[in-house]
């Protein structure tokens, strides 16, 4: 996993232009629910890469392939996860807004890969993708109380013939952590947005 | 493990909630959706008439059908045996409607629809009747301005959230290869996307790339009508790449049922579950659709048609139905299905049109695979003889007041006078086949694509089916009224109620000759009877009757005629494209208007399906009350009699 501090201020331009755009808001329960997300820079509304509502659902979901973000509460302390599912090889932009400004994120690097590889890794299930850290990007995140707000987008995208395919699919969850009273003061003194887990290396 | 989603509950709390959460659930069975299908609706609020499940129900036997609180009646008992549901159109929903909707900017098609329960549609070639910007009004909602001012007739909301309101689809207008030019992307949505126990199904929706041949083309300026099967298997690796591998199309192309020429013991019956001739053509070359599956990737599991106004069903649950008679009626099973480029077979449905038939499928999803892995469609006729679905409509009139509001506010419009008539004119043929109804549909076709700028075209033909009862009489509700008679709009609409829109193309004189021996029983691919066409003024023929197939036309002669004005007026000497069975001047050619239905082959025309340079022109019906302006408000009336227009025009020998 990688925190690219460096590229933070062009990237928040580029995040919140994508969060102006934001049509679909979706609250997320705090119980590790993976939420879906898409990229389909051919049928976002923008052209864009950027994580898009594609889901219609005549009960709630607009499926509209305007840009979509999801936000939450966290109470006391939270862990977010984000994983890539289907074929690997998409990485992810990820930015965080809370009170205290939007931070970016990189999901973790992987080997590029091209639809017509003869070993294509393939994985349906957020769990499953998750636990395959070496094929499917990913990225784990501890934030403190606060509102959230999380928007992203494709960094790097499985190929079609050397080509960006631009459409992938992936998923986000938040996982509520019980912590003790002292501790959860202390992030919430220091307004913090959030401390980032160390995972291991791969390659 | 299974992903499942658990959108309902959530939706619950938000209002305005899209992604939806995933849980885990450890079963793997395979399971259901039912998937409601069906086509062409062209916004028929009301019964379009009666209609039998083949051709063997008795004329008397057939059900009245369709209707949008019957739709919406059957559509939701459908999806009452199975929570994991679908409701999904393959175009034509709009444009080419009755009056009950046409007048109000089609907006009670899309309010119907929506009460319907319609999730996502491919646009047809209607769709662009008026435009697409008009197009993405009825998407998006809002009143209908012109130049700025409001239209009276738009935002009636009698469906919609508020009177004075159009809430615009609730449903998603798909159109995968109908591209923007200023943008290079797609008008409206590629595809959407429905989920089922955290399986991803893929609705890809097109109409016929052939589009802008047959609709207006200010409808369709500064849009590129793309090939399908080339659209949808471009579109095959971005889905798979999101997780999808079940993917329906939605397309508004089709094909007929067809005895093909050379087969033996083929079905004639037309079922609605029926695929006769496995959608070729009568020659045995593919149909349209036919040929756009033969091209798909093999990723594509199931095929929703349209555009034909045909109902059948190519599947694994195909049955052929062979009789004379009801009760000497026998129903074979014949799995069916088009080939695609892998060689396997794949379901093509289609259900008629006008809400006629509903299109219910059945596809099993494999979780493990998130593919479907076997798809039993059904046409069930949405008829209105249904005891439970009364009693379903008595219980939620909603639709039903709906339609009837929009009925009561129709109805001024229904009564202006569009022209008068010193004469009645049927729909019934002479012993030639010529009908006085006929003649008059004939020369407004005419003198609607007569301008150069509109189609320029010389000769009209306009298929006799489509000359509907009584035909321009005084209608039987008013016995007591005489001639002359003062047509009023709901006269005229109730000859020509289809909402076909002009076709004007070039053919040959050999193309002119062939298409006339086109009109015989069981000749090039003509059904069972003579389907004599009615022609415009500028034309006139002589068939013999002890003739054979290809022998029966005799003399054919051309009298150039402007039938723009009143009266017509002879601009040059007279031709003869046919003299004693002979044509004359086999590649001369000439501009030849017929409606967007025998264009395409209707009406076992074919022949017109090899016309040149073909250009969409207006709707029939705003045709007919053009030319009929000419004959009101002080105008001398119409008088069928006149010598001017040239009857007879067709002769039998």
């Amino acid at each position: 996993m990688s925190i690219l501090r460096s590229s933070f201020v062009a990237a928040s331009f580029a995040l919140s232009a994508i969060a102006a755009q934001a049509a679909t808001i979706v609250p997320m329960t705090q119980d590790g629910s993976w939420y879906a997300f898409t990229v389909d820079a051919l049928s976002a509304k923008s052209g864009g890469v950027e994580w898009i509502d594609s889901n219609y659902d005549l009960s709630g979901g607009a499926g509209d392939f305007q840009a979509l973000s999801f936000t939450f509460t966290v109470a006391d302390k939270a862990i977010l996860k984000l994983v890539d599912i289907y074929a690997a090889g998409d990485t992810y932009n990820l930015a965080i807004t809370s009170a205290s400004g939007t931070t970016a994120y990189t999901s973790s690097s992987v080997a590029a890969r091209d639809l017509g590889d003869a070993v294509l890794p393939f994985n349906d299930s957020f769990d499953g993708a998750f636990a395959d850290s070496a094929n499917f990007s990913q990225l784990t995140l501890t934030l403190g109380a606060g509102t959230y707000t999380v928007t992203g987008s494709l960094l790097q995208s499985v190929t079609d013939g050397g080509f960006a395919l631009n459409s992938t699919s992936g998923g986000l969850s938040v996982t509520a952590v019980p912590e003790p009273t002292s501790l959860a003061l202390v992030l919430a003194a220091a307004g913090v947005v959030g401390v980032v887990s160390r995972r291991r290396a791969r390659g | 493990m299974q992903v499942r989603l658990i959108c309902a509950s959530l939706a619950l709390a938000f209002s305005s909630f899209a992604g939806c959460a995933v849980a885990q659930t450890a079963t793997k069975a395979p399971f259901t959706v039912k998937i409601i299908g069906f086509n062409d609706y062209h916004g028929t609020l009301e019964t379009p008439g009666t209609f039998g499940a083949n051709t063997l129900v008795p004329t008397a036997s057939r059900p009245a059908v369709g209707g949008a609180e019957f739709m919406a009646a059957y559509v939701a008992r459908m999806k009452g045996t199975n929570p994991l549901n679908v409701v999904v159109g393959a175009g034509d929903f709009i444009g080419a409607s009755p009056l009950i909707s046409a007048l109000f900017f089609d907006e009670p098609s899309v309010e119907t629809l929506n009460k319907i329960g319609v999730e996502f549609n491919a646009v047809g070639n209607h769709e662009f009747d008026k435009g697409k910007d008009e197009l993405k009004r009825l998407q998006n909602g809002g009143c209908k301005t012109t130049n700025g001012v409001p239209e009276v007739n738009s935002c009636k909301g009698f469906g919609s959230a508020a009177q004075g309101s159009f809430d615009g689809a609730k449903f998603k207008w798909l159109s995968a290869n109908v591209v923007e030019n200023a943008t290079g992307k797609t008008l409206l949505p590629a595809y959407g996307i429905k989920t089922f126990n955290g399986v991803k199904v893929a609705f890809i929706g097109m109409t016929l790339k052939g589009t802008p041949g047959i609709v207006t083309p200010t409808g369709v300026a500064g849009l590129t009508f793309q090939d399908e099967a080339d659209t949808v298997n471009a579109l095959v690796p971005r889905l798979r790449a999101q997780g999808v591998e079940s993917i329906v199309v939605l397309v508004h192309q089709g094909g007929f049922q067809n005895v093909v020429t050379g087969s033996t013991n083929q079905p004639i019956t037309s079922d609605v579950n029926g695929c006769t001739g496995d959608l070729k053509n009568v020659d045995g070359t593919d149909s349209d659709i036919r040929a756009i599956v033969k091209r798909l990737d093999n990723a594509v599991d199931l095929v929703i048609s349209g555009h034909t106004h045909s109902a059948y069903n190519c599947s694994a649950t195909t049955i052929d139905v062979r009789g004379t008679t009801l009760a000497n009626a026998v129903t074979t099973a014949r799995p069916t299905g088009m080939p695609n480029k892998a060689g396997r077979l794949v379901p093509v449905t289609s259900s008629s049109a006008f809400g006629r038939v509903l299109t219910e499928v059945d596809v099993t999803i494999d979780p493990t695979t998130r593919d479907i892995t076997a798809v039993s469609p059904r046409n069930v006729l949405v008829a209105q003889n249904d005891t439970a679905i009364n009693s379903a409509i008595a219980n939620d009139p909603s639709v039903k007041n709906v339609v009837a509001a929009y009925k009561a506010a129709v109805s001024p419009l229904a009564n202006a006078v569009v022209g008068t008539i010193t004469a009645g004119m049927t729909n019934s043929a002479n012993t030639a086949g010529e009908m006085e109804a006929g003649d008059l549909i004939a020369d407004a076709q005419l003198s609607a694509t007569q301008p150069a700028s509109l189609g320029g075209a010389q000769i009209a033909f306009m298929n006799a089916g489509g000359v509907r009862s009584p035909g321009f009489v005084v209608p039987t509700t008013t016995p007591a009224t005489t001639y002359p008679y003062n047509l009023t709009y709901a006269d005229a609409f109730t000859v020509q109620p289809f909402g076909n829109s002009l076709v004007t193309m070039t053919l040959t004189a050999q193309q002119i000759k062939d298409v006339l021996e086109q009109q015989f029983a069981n000749c090039n691919g003509q059904g069972t009877a003579n389907r004599i066409m009615q022609i415009a003024s500028s034309l006139k023929y002589s068939w013999n009757s002890a003739g054979t197939c290809g022998t029966r036309i005799v003399d054919v002669t051309f009298t150039p005629t402007d039938v723009t004005v009143v009266p017509p007026v002879v601009t040059a000497p007279t031709e003869y494209i046919v003299s004693g069975g002979v044509v004359q001047n086999p590649s001369k050619t000439y501009r030849v208007t017929v409606n967007n239905f025998m264009a395409t082959g209707g009406d076992g025309f074919g022949v017109f399906v090899g016309g040149t340079s073909v250009q969409g022109g207006a709707q029939d019906i705003d045709a007919l009350i053009s030319y009929l302006s000419l004959y009101k408000n002080g105008n001398v009336a119409y008088n069928p009699t006149a010598v001017e227009l040239a009857k007879p025009r067709i002769t039998r020998q």
